[in-house]
């Protein structure tokens, strides 16, 4: 599968990589995209098929300072497809990296673990 | 001044930007690439001063900075406004009263000198300032004047028997605009100093009228963030601030009505006491006033729990709100307020209203 790999200087949008045979996933940095739909829709899609095909063992990380309220959306969605592992022999692991004194970003963060069923292990950051 | 009233007064400019308070150079360095961000925007189209007016607002930052005094961080002001083929910048800060003869010599000598004249004086106070190493701002005032190729528009307002405000403006203009014998036209001192009272009155701190683009959401993104760290102690607060900010300005980016592909609007930022509001206003179609008001009214009137509530319910995709590209936005602004949201719609002509928002964080 070919990865995705997304590393730009844009405040806005997050790095992303997507990487099957390394085993990694993660998504990092800023996201407030001026088009949430667009800049995740081959994420999603990507995800979508990875699911179809996943690794023995996913651990799947979420390292956001700052995601916008339709960031949080796309960001549900990937959680919904991650959801599907779950259902599998396969192992899925969401690790969501959060520090305390960023409330709002928190605060959202498990808004969403509230209406997803898939494990969410939230790792304090420590600078 | 309301936010709309404020609005009226720069609406027929391409961008207004004014901000108060303290300056340091992070700041500087963001307004700049808001400037920068602007002027490479297409809407000006200054081809002939764009390379000086970056250089121009350092050096009235710097101006700022080298004048002001500590005591009265307050009062440092900086406007900058794109009016046609016009660029205005100026800057304000505090001055002792018993220093203003000393700067009115120094500034009738600037305007007094013709180009070499003015490099010949530059060296030589060049040279001044490397031994004794004090003043500096003379040195920002002459390479204003040098830059610009223009006589420095100045202005000092008495506060009290000891301060002043020293105000120092330059005009700029297109050079491949026609009509080359109009001298470019000026921002009145009056005008300036009502601008600059009105925002010390209302605490505003920052306030931008212009193209919200997303490059634009993003400069002021990076300013305030910067800017937050040192003026908010309170990390919890400074989070929410932000997200309250970044809502609001792609509100207006994404759905201010807009005849071409600019989309125009205004955004503050006032501030008092560690309490923040942001406030932003935008055309809307008056066809879109009724539901936009019953939604806004609707979020209001529930509280915080059932907010959440309805946040998760957009999330899941249960319920599809007609406004913005999920509809959370707004949830998460009635979210975020210590207050309801303040909202008003302003009927502007027969097919558009001024829609403006304000959270209180």
């Amino acid at each position: 599968m070919e990865k995705i790999i997304i590393d730009n200087n844009h405040d806005d949008l997050p790095k992303v990589i997507l990487d099957k045979e390394a085993n990694i996933f993660e998504i990092s940095g800023k996201s407030f995209p001026e088009n949430a739909i667009e800049f995740y829709s081959p994420i999603i899609k990507w995800i979508k098929e990875y699911v179809e095909n996943p690794n023995q063992e996913t651990i799947f990380k979420i390292d956001l300072d700052y995601f916008s309220s339709s960031s949080s959306k796309k960001i549900f969605e990937i959680l919904l497809e991650l959801e599907l592992l779950t259902e599998t022999k396969k192992n899925i692991t969401v690790k969501w990296f959060f520090e305390e004194s960023n409330d709002v970003v928190f605060k959202r963060s498990k808004d969403i673990q509230e209406v997803v069923n898939v494990p969410i292990e939230f790792i304090e950051k420590t600078k | 001044m309301s936010l709309y009233e404020i609005f009226n007064n720069f609406k027929s400019d391409n961008l207004s930007f004014l901000y108060k308070g303290w300056f340091n150079d992070i700041i500087t360095d963001k307004i700049l690439s808001l400037s920068e961000t602007n002027i490479n925007n297409k809407i000006i189209e200054l081809s002939a001063i764009k390379k000086k007016v970056p250089f121009l607002m350092v050096e009235c930052f710097q101006n700022i900075i080298r004048h002001g005094n500590t005591q009265k961080k307050d009062v440092g002001f900086f406007m900058s406004r794109n009016i046609g083929p016009n660029y205005y910048i100026t800057s304000g800060n505090g001055i002792e009263n018993a220093k203003i003869d000393e700067l009115k010599i120094k500034l009738e000598k600037i305007n007094s000198l013709n180009k070499d004249e003015l490099k010949e004086y530059y060296l030589e106070e060049m040279n001044k300032d490397a031994f004794n190493n004090q003043g500096g701002a003379g040195l920002g005032l002459i390479e204003m004047a040098r830059k610009s190729g223009q006589k420095l528009d100045y202005h000092f307002f008495k506060i009290n028997n000891e301060y002043s405000i020293f105000y120092v403006q330059i005009n700029m203009r297109n050079k491949e605009e026609n009509s080359p014998t109009t001298p470019p036209g000026k921002v009145s001192f009056q005008n300036v100093i009502n601008f600059h009272k009105n925002m010390v009155d209302n605490n505003i701190l920052l306030t931008y009228q212009g193209d919200f683009s997303q490059e634009t959401v993003r400069s002021i993104y990076r300013m305030i963030e910067d800017n937050l760290k040192q003026e908010i102690s309170d990390s919890v607060k400074n989070s929410v601030v932000s997200h309250v900010l970044v809502e609001q300005l792609q509100n207006i980016s994404k759905h201010a009505y807009s005849s071409t592909e600019l989309k125009k609007g205004i955004f503050s930022i006032t501030g008092k006491e560690n309490s923040y509001t942001i406030s932003s206003g935008n055309y809307i179609l008056k066809e879109n006033v009724p539901a936009l008001n019953n939604h806004l009214t609707h979020l209001n009137s529930i509280n915080k729990d059932e907010l959440k509530a309805l946040y998760q319910k957009v999330l899941r995709g249960k319920h599809k709100p007609e406004f913005g590209d999920f509809g959370l936005g707004l949830i998460d602004l009635a979210r975020e307020s210590s207050n309801p949201i303040v909202f008003s719609f302003v009927e502007e002509d027969k097919n558009l209203s001024f829609f403006e928002i304000s959270v209180k964080i």
